[in-house]
């Protein structure tokens, strides 16, 4: 749990340098990719935890898509 | 393109963060493990805080610091923990498409209580999320 809230500073950290550097259209679109990469890593290091379904997978993906639509409209 | 970077980053990071807790819920209370995640957060940003000068911040009067505390209190403290159980109770690849569909209710209450002009274009995106979310949350859980 420690590892997970250092992971969150940092990403926090991150998140605010990506949108001092690129603006906010640019880096909340990519950060918010964010579920994508906890499918594939639960997928990868915790397959006898939690079944990664091709269902997940797409609805995942759709999530992305549609914020992805809403920063840049 | 540092930018790019950083945020990529981040991503992957706030990835990393939801499997380490559906790691970490396995052994511990949602409660206990919250208080560790918060306090290992403090214990990172306190020392940035100090390090950028906090004289800065007090000046900026008590209005300013309530919206923070407001904000820690529902976001950080009640916000977390429903994230948290939701992670342990359906899993990290499952509760975090549906968390990070959050903005998109920023999209639909500034429609309906700011006022703001309806585009075709972000009806799209919502309805990609929310048809995201179904899929997520009618697939069968399969945890151990």
């Amino acid at each position: 749990m420690a590892l997970a809230g250092a992971a969150n500073v940092v990403a926090i950290n991150f998140y605010y340098l990506a949108i001092a550097d690129r603006g906010i259209s640019i880096a909340m679109p990519i950060t918010f990719t964010f579920p994508l990469f906890a499918v594939i890593l639960a997928r990868v290091f915790m397959q006898k935890l939690e079944r990664v379904t091709f269902r997940v997978g797409l609805g995942a993906a759709l999530v992305v898509a549609g914020m992805a639509v809403i920063t840049v409209a | 393109m540092e930018g790019i970077i950083f945020a990529v980053a981040a991503a992957f990071l706030w990835g990393l963060d939801a499997v380490l807790i559906r790691k970490g819920a396995e052994s511990v209370e949602i409660i206990f493990g919250t208080l560790v995640y918060q306090l290992t957060g403090v214990a990172l940003i306190v020392p940035l805080v100090v390090a950028f000068g906090l004289g800065g911040y007090l000046q900026a009067g008590f209005k300013p610091i309530l919206m923070f505390l407001i904000t820690g209190f529902s976001g950080v403290f009640l916000g977390r923990v429903l994230y948290n159980t939701s992670i342990r109770e359906i899993g990290a690849s499952r509760a975090t498409p549906i968390a990070g569909a959050a903005p998109m209710l920023s999209v639909v209450f500034a429609i309906f209580f700011a006022s703001e002009p309806f585009q075709l274009k972000v009806a799209v995106g919502v309805a990609m999320i929310f048809s995201g979310v179904y899929l997520i949350s009618s697939s069968r859980i399969n945890l151990a």
